[in-house]
């Protein structure tokens, strides 16, 4: 049968393990979890080099002193705040899902970046007062750039040693909350705590600025003592391999962070260029890790939805089969239960004619009749049961079909690297259908070309939704794929009886799919496709009428609801054929 | 279609279950009723001796073609035969399937063994008096 495939399988053990809220490692569905894809290792490295770009420019123009725009820091420190609060916000939501400690210290080394944003600007001379607030003195905001700087380094470099030592999660059940409101609570003291001591006992410390604009050959000396820290620690932090996005743009923020400490070893006063770009770098990279983990948090989102809703499909495919599976038991059934009252009917009718019966015989012959009539029921019921679940006809845009079909199945096309492409018929053209069933047969013949695509390597990957006009009604659906060809799947699969669907199984089989397009009175072939692959036909004829049901007169039960104009024919042949290969 | 007049009255039984042919043989027999069985549609046009009083015919059969297109070819060579068709589907499969064929009676299977038996009395009867007038 058809098996599963490696995207949707993904999620079925992932969603499998959601019940369990502990332990789970999150899959590929979390932006701390989900390995970096190749576009998003260029986009990383794009900025990368932008960044490094920015740096030799300024490095080629370090002497220039532009214009004291007192506004700067505060504005360039809320935005960098406002974006690590966010950062660490979302950072915080991943551990109390993964429950992985680097993931606590990475979240604490953002707030700790974003809140000593504000001491530091309410400090700066000039900002908020000549002098700064708090009682600032000329060294504080200098050493509460290098305490800034060395705090977030040690964060990463503790994010990366917990990922690659501490891969258990902490305790199983206990609770996120304690740790989360725990580090903030120390985040918050060490920022009272830094503040307090760069302002009242900036005195003790040696002076690194000699003025309010310029800095002393300590500064410089500090900055290239923190430059050898913060090498050896990008060290560490690089030689990882990025197995989350989060890695991967930790590494871009580490650039960032290496550049600006390097300005902070040239820059020989404030509001020089050097300064500018140090403090704008900070903005830039601090925005685009940002903006970059709510995008693929979004994006993953959209998988999740997509997966969710793939797994809706799934259940209505099940449903479609469990339907004809039990049309076909009802059929076949009701044959020996005719030959049964049939046989019982001529059998009394004998007796009756004949002039001495032992009393028991008709009883026996009544309860005979009595036990046929109600397996009759039953089988009567069990259809009415199934019958509820099954969703009415209506008129299907064959194109918005196919195009709802491609985007069911984006994840799985993605994920094995297939294109589509349309070549859809001008003009919309509707069809009396049951749209969840041919949905259903156009998701299975994907699913069949991306199964026959995995094996290709040599060219292409690409499978090509193709609709027709047929005659004045009808529309032609084709699914052409640029795979293993026909010989192959035609072998293993088609007209594969529909018994052997695993519980687990994605689709309905072809089989079941040339019973749904039969019953809507069309037909279903798979085709070699020059020069490479398979093309899976759906002529679908157009229903002139269907809401004219015509009802024949009838003895018995009259229950006629619309249906199309079904070849019931085709149906049963291929049920009995099924039956036949069952057997 | 053979058209030499039969004076015995038969009852046509088309259908590919031989278990319910042979049923339905027996019950028409304890009842005096002629009958005479056909595994498909093809054998019934191939064999039928002449017009019978009704034809009991399973709507799907395993042949190319089924009792509904038997039943359209013989309302397109004018006979009068009455028809009672048998299906063992549900009436909603059935639908306008039906349409081009405008059965008299369709009884589902398993069917009420004493209304089909009532039906083709009945069918038997007015015959009987077609061919006293």
């Amino acid at each position: 049968m058809i098996r599963q495939h490696s995207g949707r399988a993904a999620f079925t053990r992932s969603s499998s393990m959601l019940g369990r809220t502990t332990g789970w490692q999150g899959g590929p569905f979390l932006i701390s979890t989900l390995p970096p894809g190749p576009a998003q290792q260029l986009v990383a490295g794009g900025l990368a080099v932008l960044l490094f770009a920015a740096f030799v420019i300024t490095v080629a123009y370090r002497h220039v002193q532009l214009r004291q725009y007192d506004a700067f820091v505060p504005i360039a420190n809320t935005i960098i705040c406002v974006n690590d609060v966010i950062t660490a916000a979302l950072l915080y939501a991943q551990f109390s899902v993964t429950r992985s400690r680097a993931l606590l210290a990475l979240a604490s080394g953002f707030l700790f970046k974003a809140l000593t944003m504000i001491p530091h600007a309410l400090t700066f001379p000039g900002a908020f007062a000549t002098s700064g607030l708090l009682g600032a003195r000329i060294q504080t905001t200098a050493w509460m750039y290098m305490t800034q700087h060395l705090a977030f380094l040690l964060s990463a470099v503790g994010y990366t040693a917990l990922r690659e030592w501490h891969t258990e999660s902490s305790g199983k059940d206990a609770s996120t909350v304690v740790p989360i409101v725990a580090a903030i609570a120390a985040v918050g003291a060490s920022v009272a705590g830094m503040t307090w001591l760069f302002t009242a006992g900036a005195d003790l410390l040696p002076p690194i600025m000699a003025d309010a604009v310029h800095t002393t050959a300590a500064f410089h000396q500090f900055g290239a003592r923190m430059l050898l820290i913060e090498a050896v620690a990008s060290v560490l932090v690089f030689r990882r391999r990025a197995t989350s996005m989060i890695d991967l743009w930790l590494k871009v923020a580490m650039c960032s962070w290496l550049i600006e400490t390097f300005f902070q070893v040239i820059v020989r006063s404030r509001f020089s260029l050097v300064f500018y770009m140090s403090r704008s770098m900070g903005v830039v990279s601090s925005s685009f890790v940002l903006v970059v983990f709510l995008s693929e948090s979004l994006m993953l989102h959209r998988r999740l939805v997509l997966a969710v809703v793939g797994r809706e499909h799934e259940r209505e495919g099940h449903r479609t089969a469990i339907d004809i599976v039990v049309g076909t038991l009802a059929h076949e059934l009701r044959q020996p239960l005719t030959a049964i009252l049939l046989n019982e009917k001529a059998g009394a009718s004998l007796l009756s004619a004949m002039p001495r019966v032992p009393e028991d015989i008709p009883a026996i012959f009544d309860d005979i009749r009595a036990s046929a009539v109600r397996a009759g029921e039953i089988i009567d019921s069990v259809r009415t049961m199934f019958a509820a679940t099954a969703i009415s006809q209506g008129p299907v845009d064959a194109n918005a079909l196919v195009r709802e079909a491609a985007e069911l199945m984006r994840l799985e096309l993605e994920a094995h690297h297939v294109s589509v492409e349309f070549d859809l018929a001008p003009h919309d053209r509707r069809i009396c259908a049951h749209k969840g069933q041919l949905l259903e047969v156009l998701l299975n013949g994907a699913k069949n070309a991306i199964e026959s695509l995995a094996t290709i390597t040599d060219r292409k990957r690409e499978i090509r939704f193709r609709t027709v006009p047929l005659g004045s009604a009808g529309i032609a659906i084709s699914i052409e794929d640029s795979g293993a060809g026909v010989d192959i799947r035609a072998r293993r699969r088609v007209f594969e009886p529909f018994y052997t669907t695993k519980p687990q199984g994605m689709g309905l089989g072809l089989s079941i799919c040339e019973s749904i397009v039969s019953a809507h009175g069309g037909t279903l072939a798979l085709e070699p496709r020059s020069p490479h692959g398979a093309t899976l036909r759906i002529e679908l004829p157009g229903s002139p009428k269907p809401d004219v049901p015509g009802v024949p007169r009838m003895a018995g039960r009259i229950g006629l609801s619309g249906a199309p104009s079904v070849s019931i024919q085709n149906i049963i042949n291929r049920r009995r054929e099924m039956f036949d290969g069952a057997r | 279609m053979p058209s030499t007049f039969d004076a015995e009255p038969w009852v046509a039984i088309v259908d590919d279950d031989e278990l319910i042919r042979r049923a339905l043989e027996r019950l028409l027999r304890a009842h005096g009723i002629n009958a005479r069985s056909f595994h498909s549609a093809c054998d019934y046009l191939r064999r039928a001796p002449s017009v019978p009083v009704c034809i009991c015919l399973d709507v799907y059969l395993r042949e190319e073609m089924t009792g509904l297109d038997l039943a359209e070819q013989l309302r397109a060579r004018g006979s009068s035969a009455p028809i009672i068709f048998m299906t063992g589907q549900d009436w909603s499969e059935l639908g306008p399937a039906m349409d081009n064929v405008h059965p008299d009676v369709v009884l589902r299977k398993p069917v009420d063994s004493k209304l089909l038996l009532e039906l083709i009395t009945q069918h038997a009867r007015a015959s009987d008096g077609r061919g006293a007038a």
